[in-house]
């Protein structure tokens, strides 16, 4: 029956179905304790204390509900904290101070602070400590802002990069999946396309190329649909790479031409795309070829990315037994340690130095690269590493293995031209030999 | 304090006090498992300076116990509170800043389930999704209360079938079973705990008794409590959820 003739209103499909969100995953199973006890390992004395109490009553006054915060805190707790921070933030930070600050309000005032107001605070906390380089601080205060705004897609997406970023795997999955809840209800599609694109690339990255897949094509289609074109760019890009270590190298290449076309020239991931073919190119033995893209690329690259176009450009260098752009290469990747993925930039190295027979540069590069594999859970460069590390001890056993003797060569040489007379002697046979 | 804590406990804990360290050990040996034991850490150390070492005592002894320190949280303290935490401490109450009942509330109910999360914090070699974590967190808050599957199910805000959907999805056991085997894990913890009995143990998991917990024992795992005590109950009962939960993981579906 429709929906005019049983006389209701017609509702759009999304309004009539129920969408369930669970609620977001506040606690780290992997570290039990009291709450937000992970800003104490990270910042020391006053001011660990103080952030760790601030974040605390974020995230009582978040979870209680806004018509019984009027009794939550009491009402000289606002001055003391006031106090707190005066003695322990210097006033020369206040990209620190103003937030913390900006969070007293809770204290004063519970039941008529701003939700958006609380959120912001603690989001400017989780940059502040993101840029001290406490990335578990900067968790804990991105997750009290997500509590504070339950339904901001973009701050689920913020928790979920950094517990990414952290290597917690499962609740960055949990806070993406919330992101795309939250941004289809609130039909913020770039928040969708960006949390698919986002959990695509993690799982790619752990090796589970067939969620990765079902991710990139989810974004690829929104994209397409609402007409969010950068979206769709970059959902081509991944699912080219994607196809690509699946082993379906022409379906790779048709979604790599679309990509292209989709960037556009003076798009800033372009060269990352470039970068991608030119490795291809590279792993079917093009060096001629992906050598020039990659010096081109890399001209076009910033700091996070040199690693990787270092690692590749290294290995396309050994390729064409350019012994001088190799040896700059590894001279110009020692000066990115922490780099994001300078794990794979070390295996390509090793790979680069394996071919050019330089062993010690190859265990080196392997085992440097396996270390940081190991430490970031990163099963995929890590079996990788490893795998090359076995192929050197049996390049060097081979290499050092005792030679032939006079007399063993002779009995070789005699035998290899009595075969070969042999196998002359009579023609071609036409019935396969090799399937019996 | 002791009014507030009077106020909260109302209808739903038996409230009782101690006054030694000696005294709060025997208690907690007595007390029932699921029992929250709320300290002051400093108490009778003669400085003051340092947490008292008989409670890092208790907790060695009772590392199943749900402990809150509570006390107040100076700057200068940041190391004792960090420490605290390291010695199992579930919850810190701010004496200072949680003076709420809300506040005083909300502490000891996040309290409750920490000695079952921190049991399954070990890496178990079966690696969680984002849904099943979520899933598997909710579904030890339902077993800390006492919940069943619709308790469960209500949580997350789902409905039954939803929720036995999402748990096929996540590669778990039907929320049903996914209670029991937590029930059996938060059972064998306090079987593993010296000073228990096996009847208290049943009690306190929502048994009758100690025959309806050995009934519940034998359907995940075919030892008595005596022979799971015997062999490390915890390590032996996680060894079978994990097995089971591998069983169920199909690394090529991948349909999340």
């Amino acid at each position: 029956m429709s929906a005019t003739s049983s006389g209701k209103t017609a509702t759009p499909r999304s309004d009539r179905r129920r969408w369930r969100i669970p609620p977001p995953p506040l606690q780290d199973g992997n570290a039990p304790g009291p709450e937000g006890l992970a800003v104490l390992g990270e910042i020391d004395g006053d001011l660990g204390v103080i952030l760790w109490k601030s974040l605390r009553s974020v995230l009582l006054w978040a979870d209680t509900d806004p018509g019984n915060r009027r009794k939550l805190f009491e009402p000289e707790a606002s001055h003391r904290r006031c106090g707190e921070i005066s003695k322990a933030v210097p006033s020369e930070s206040p990209e620190l101070l103003a937030p913390l600050e900006d969070l007293l309000s809770i204290l004063e005032h519970p039941e008529e602070t701003e939700a958006e107001l609380v959120g912001h605070a603690c989001r400017r906390v989780a940059v502040w400590a993101g840029s001290q380089g406490a990335k578990l601080t900067q968790l804990e205060f991105l997750q009290a802002a997500a509590a504070c705004r339950p339904d901001h897609a973009g701050l689920a997406l913020e928790v979920g990069g950094a517990a990414r970023d952290l290597t917690h795997y499962a609740k960055a999955e949990a806070w993406f999946y919330r992101a795309v809840g939250l941004a289809r209800q609130s039909g913020r599609w770039p928040e969708y396309v960006t949390a698919y694109l986002k959990h695509g690339i993690m799982m790619q990255r752990r090796g589970a190329l067939p969620a990765a897949r079902r991710s990139f094509l989810k974004a690829m289609r929104r994209s397409r649909r609402q007409g969010i074109r950068d979206g769709e760019a970059r959902a081509l890009h991944n699912l080219f790479t994607v196809e690509y270590l699946a082993g379906s190298h022409d379906r790779a290449i048709e979604y790599a031409a679309r990509a292209v076309v989709a960037y556009g020239p003076s798009d800033e991931r372009l060269p990352r795309l470039a970068h991608d073919i030119a490795y291809v190119w590279l792993e079917q033995g093009d060096f001629e070829h992906s050598l020039p893209i990659f010096m081109a690329t890399l001209a076009r690259v910033g700091p996070p990315d040199r690693p990787t176009v270092l690692g590749s450009l290294s290995r396309a260098a050994a390729g064409m037994n350019d012994v001088g752009a190799y040896a700059w290469a590894l001279r110009e990747l020692r000066l990115y340690a922490a780099a994001p993925r300078i794990a794979d930039a070390w295996v390509e190295m090793a790979r680069a130095a394996l071919a050019l027979g330089r062993y010690e540069e190859a265990e080196e590069a392997a085992g440097l690269a396996e270390t940081v594999a190991r430490a970031r859970r990163e099963g995929q460069i890590r079996f990788m590493a490893e795998e090359i590390l076995t192929q050197i001890r049996h390049e060097q056993e081979a290499h050092s293995a005792i030679p032939a003797t006079t007399e063993q060569t002779v009995v070789k040489d005699r035998l290899a031209r009595d075969l070969i007379r042999t196998l002359q002697v009579a023609p071609a046979s036409e019935t396969p030999v090799w399937s019996e | 304090m002791r009014e507030r804590l009077t106020r909260t406990a109302q209808g739903r804990f038996h409230l009782s006090v101690v006054g030694s360290w000696s005294e709060l050990r025997d208690s907690v040996a007595q007390a029932p498992p699921a029992a929250l034991i709320l300290v002051d850490p400093y108490f009778g150390n003669a400085n003051g300076a340092t947490p008292a070492p008989d409670l890092y005592d208790i907790l060695t002894a009772f590392p199943s116990s749900t402990v809150i320190a509570a006390l107040e949280s100076l700057p200068s303290r940041y190391r004792d509170i960090w420490m605290l935490g390291d010695w199992g401490v579930a919850e810190i109450l701010q004496l200072e800043e949680d003076k709420s009942q809300l506040a005083l509330t909300r502490r000891l109910l996040r309290a409750r389930a920490q000695p079952l999360r921190r049991l399954l914090s070990h890496d178990s070699g079966v690696p969680f999704t984002g849904r099943a974590r979520a899933l598997m967190d909710a579904a030890v808050e339902t077993v800390m209360t006492g919940g069943h599957p619709k308790d469960l199910a209500r949580s997350l805000g789902f409905s039954p079938s939803t929720l036995l959907r999402w748990c096929r999805r996540s590669q778990l056991p039907t929320p049903r079973r996914l209670l029991l085997w937590l029930r059996i894990l938060f059972a064998a913890a306090l079987v593993d705990d010296p000073g228990h009995t096996v009847f208290s143990v049943g009690l306190a998991c929502g048994y009758s008794g100690d025959q309806a917990l050995r009934r519940a024992i034998r359907s995940v795992v075919p030892y008595t409590p005596s022979q799971l005590r015997e062999l490390g109950a915890f390590d032996t009962v996680s060894e079978a959820f994990f097995r089971e939960l591998a069983e169920l993981r199909d690394d090529a579906a991948e349909k999340r």
